[in-house]
């Protein structure tokens, strides 16, 4: 139906470069159709649709894509990137971050930076081995590992602080190598 | 005189008193010097070579009840049994419902003769307590020594433990644990709260309701505050709780971790963890001008300073090799060496009050078991196995005991045993008890007070 | 009806000043369809070219994100790296530590492994053998001179220590742990408050060994003898010597410490 349906699959430049070309040529033609039928012709379908002009400007948006600008328009921005912060996990007797624990991070980096205004605390866990004292500093190591790469990220130090709860807070009360590889995390609260 | 104050159980009277004992002990029997100094080596190579001295039933003057006399031998004599220096056994007709205990102590009868005896007079008029303890000569009768304790009913326990450590002092030459106390923590709904009790495991009470994790309490010298970390505030920083008001207050609050607090011999500070500067290091706070000097300065974690009892040194956990392993350094930071323990994972580091020892914990395929190095012999003995997680190990004052959390039975316990691993007794019935600290023997003056 | 045939009038008249034919206007409608499918088709493509423009934008920002995230995690592994290399460094002295105090072992034991094949003189092999055993004898006797007056150091029995360090000092100056015996005269001095003694016994480490792994901290505890004993200015000169040549060394943290807290 479209004679320029094809033109659909061109590249983008020539596509723009077309286009431009296009609406120049509907310009002239409506000019230079301006004969006594062109107002009869204009009252019907076209003026039911805006004028040309606005037609370049101010096209209907499209679905808004999933990566949207974070720094921009805030409001809009918070509905978009849901404030879920997942857990990071580490080995035994360890604080330094795995490569699933450095993508976690990164999406939890990306949820920060959408939502500046939330503050979190980031809880540093450890498994039931160890004693009392030795885990308050790892879970302190833990913690603050996670909360530096944050940083190199781009998050604001200022939206993150960090605690350590040592082995005092585990979430699975099992004495298992399952239970414990849940228990040594990194925990995301909201202040 | 007229305020019901015990004035002997001051502890500066106390001492002099002693001196005067000792000395008159020493001239009096001068053919038991050698026989002393043998228990004392005995006691220290075995555990099973105590000094036996008889308890005679208390004599009762006034109001004094058989039941009041009878909880006094019952008292001495397990305070006197846990001295692990002396063993004492009830003459037969005091010995009137013999609990596991003393059933313990009979099936152990010594073999040779008893030497000693101890005879206390107690009376009671209008609430108003007298007790007196007399040392004799068992072969002739001799008194050796007396000494009178005043107060009232409600503290006849803190009375007797005063008796029993001067019996100890002038028998031996060890100071007693039997005034001694120990903190722990212990899981009360999602908190942690700390709980004191006497050196046996009597009298527990919670000292603190503060609904939040309360850990790692440690000892004033003077046996009338303990430090510990707390999430009070959200954030674990170090507290200070006097015993005897009940009052606490901030020893330091800061960005950051604050744990493991060790009060040094000289009672004038207090080393700790703290992550406020980025990382967890060693600090020693001055307690009166809270003047801080950081001693360590490393990358990996240092963790669970305790003194040397000198105060001239401080051992360490810290995992800068890899892997968590024993530290020494002096209270200046400097000439740090590692302590040549070959197991793979060691913590908890704790400094015996003689000096020569120090206890620690090491992973074992059950958790964790004690163990102690030898700093003389560069010796390591493992003191528990094959009994559940066993954590946290604390000298008792005359180093001749440990305190310590174990699984054994369960959940988490306090347990005491000798030096050597044997004689281990359960302190606690709670569950999740953790962090035991022994107080050194004393007591605050308020203590002999008696209520009005 | 005026009106219409107006309007009729002009219209006609219009068609008629026009140059268009009604085949024209038919023609001009086509035209206009045409013109608004091509409009219509343009917006689509419009919206399309939108639609991409704000992926692009995402994919530019996404890629310095990757770039920022790489940047981090580069971070991390070179944090991570740090560590690693600082827990071997110290493993590897810690294992040094542990060779240097060896060699007298193993010089012990090499006598026996040395006598060659064809050595057949059996009496040479007692001797060495004897040699051995009393070399073994006075190794432990050195090991256990120094063990218990460090041990009393440990006890607080200060002076009895310094004797014995003395004393092994005296037996054996060229033994390993000479440097280290002649630290702890220092700090048996140090600690009973002795400062011009420890000042002297921490100058002894310093210039007798000084390759001895015991130099920084005796000079940081010579120091801090200085500032105790009111001799500051002698004191500040030896922290800036300490920082200056062990500037890696706890020692030297400490040092810029103290040197901080001392009057200028």
């Amino acid at each position: 139906m479209f004679r320029f349906h094809n033109a659909k699959f061109k590249s983008l430049q020539t596509m723009a470069a077309k286009s431009t070309l296009l609406i120049m040529a509907a310009l002239t033609l409506l000019v230079f159709s301006g004969c006594p039928s062109s107002k009869k012709m204009t009252e019907t379908p076209i003026s039911a649709n805006e004028p040309e002009a606005s037609t370049v400007t101010t096209a209907p948006e499209p679905a808004v894509p999933a990566y949207q600008r974070p720094t921009e328009e805030a409001a809009p921005a918070e509905s978009a990137v849901p404030f879920a912060l997942q857990n990071v996990y580490f080995e035994f007797d360890r604080y330094d971050l795995t490569p699933e624990a450095l993508q976690i991070l990164a999406d939890n980096a990306r949820v920060l930076k959408a939502h500046p205004e939330a503050r979190v605390v980031i809880e540093g866990h450890c498994d039931e081995r160890g004693t009392v004292e030795y885990n308050l500093a790892l879970g302190d190591k833990r913690a603050k590992a996670a909360k530096d790469y944050l940083v190199s990220l781009g998050v604001t130090p200022s939206q993150v602080s960090t605690i350590s709860y040592g082995k005092e807070r585990p979430i699975d009360m099992n004495h298992s190598e399952e239970a414990w590889s849940r228990n040594r995390r990194a925990e995301f609260a909201r202040r | 005189m007229k305020n019901y104050r015990s004035s002997e159980s001051d502890s500066r009277c106390v001492d002099s008193i002693l001196w005067a004992f000792v000395f008159l002990f020493v001239s009096a029997l001068p053919n038991q010097i050698l026989a002393q100094t043998e228990v004392r080596l005995r006691a220290e190579t075995r555990s099973s070579a105590r000094l036996p001295i008889e308890l005679k039933p208390s004599q009762l003057r006034d109001q004094a009840t058989k039941e009041l006399g009878q909880r006094i031998v019952d008292i001495l004599d397990n305070d006197l049994w846990t001295s692990s220096v002396v063993a004492a056994y009830q003459t037969e007709e005091s010995r009137a419902n013999p609990d596991a205990l003393r059933l313990e102590l009979a099936l152990s009868r010594p073999t040779g003769p008893i030497r000693f005896a101890v005879q206390t007079k107690v009376s009671l008029v209008q609430k108003k307590l007298t007790l007196e303890g007399q040392l004799l000569d068992s072969a002739t009768n001799k008194t050796l020594d007396q000494k009178i304790y005043r107060g009232c009913p409600e503290n006849l326990r803190l009375l007797v433990h005063a008796l029993a450590d001067d019996i100890v002092h002038s028998l031996t030459g060890e100071k007693g644990i039997a005034k001694s106390r120990i903190a722990f923590t212990a899981a009360t709904g999602d908190s942690k709260e700390i709980f004191v009790m006497e050196f046996d495991g009597s009298n527990l009470r919670q000292a603190t309701s503060l609904k939040s994790l309360n850990l790692t309490p440690a000892w004033s010298n003077d046996g009338r505050e303990i430090v510990f970390t707390s999430y009070q505030r959200g954030n674990p920083d170090l507290f200070v709780l006097d015993l005897i008001p009940g009052r606490m207050s901030y020893l330091i609050k800061d960005n950051g971790l604050h744990s493991a607090p060790a009060w040094s011999p000289d009672g004038k500070k207090i080393a700790f963890v703290s992550t406020k500067d980025g990382n967890a290091e060693i600090y020693v706070m001055e307690i009166y001008t809270k003047a801080l000097q950081r001693l360590t300065q490393h990358p990996a974690i240092d963790a669970s300073p305790s003194w040397s009892p000198t105060g001239r040194e401080l051992v360490f956990t810290s995992d800068r090799l890899g892997n968590p392993q024993l530290f020494v350094m002096d209270a200046e930071g400097t000439n740090l060496r590692r302590l040549p323990i070959d197991l793979s994972y060691n913590d908890s580091p704790a400094w015996s009050p003689r000096g020569d020892k120090i206890a620690f914990v090491s992973r074992t395929p059950n958790g964790f078991d004690i163990f102690v190095y030898d700093l003389g012999t560069q010796a390591v003995a493992q003191l528990t196995s094959k009994a559940g997680s066993n954590e946290d190990p604390c000298w008792s004052p005359d180093g001749y005991r440990l305190a310590f959390s174990s699984t054994r039975d369960g959940r988490s316990e306090i347990y005491s045993m000798l030096w050597d691993g044997t004689d281990v007794r359960r302190l606690t019935y709670k569950g999740a008890c953790t962090s035991p600290a022994w107080s050194l023997n004393s007591r605050p003056a308020e203590e002999f007070l008696c209520k009005e | 009806m005026q009106n219409l045939l107006k309007s009729l009038a002009v219209l006609s008249a219009l068609l008629m000043v026009s140059c268009a034919t009604r085949k024209e206007v038919v023609n001009l409608k086509n035209d206009s369809f045409y013109i608004r499918s091509q409009i219509d088709s343009l917006r689509a493509e419009q919206r399309r070219l939108r639609a991409t423009i704000v992926r692009l934008t995402n994919l530019t920002e996404q890629s310095t994100e990757a770039n920022n995230r790489l940047r981090a995690d580069i971070q991390v592994q070179l944090n991570q790296l740090g560590e690693q290399s600082q827990i071997l460094n110290d493993r590897l002295e810690e294992t040094g530590r542990r060779i240097s105090n060896l060699p007298s072992k193993i010089r012990l034991t090499t006598p026996v492994m040395a006598p060659s094949p064809d050595t057949t003189n059996s009496a040479t092999r007692v001797d060495t053998a004897q040699v051995n055993a009393a070399a073994r004898r006075q190794l432990e006797e050195t090991q256990r001179l120094y063990d218990s007056a460090y041990r009393d150091f440990v006890k607080g029995q200060y002076a009895l220590a310094q004797q014995g360090f003395v004393q092994y000092l005296q037996m054996f100056p060229e033994s390993d742990l000479a440097d280290n015996a002649q630290y702890w005269i220092g700090e048996c001095n140090y600690s009973q408050k002795k400062y011009a003694e420890a000042i002297q016994a921490f100058q002894t480490v310093i210039t007798k060994y000084p390759e001895g792994e015991k130099v920084p901290a005796a000079m940081l505890k010579m120091s801090y003898a200085q500032i105790a004993s009111g001799k500051t200015a002698a004191a500040k000169e030896n922290l800036a010597a300490l920082i200056k040549r062990f500037p890696q060394a706890n020692e030297a943290n400490l040092a810029r410490t103290r040197l901080q807290e001392l009057p200028h």
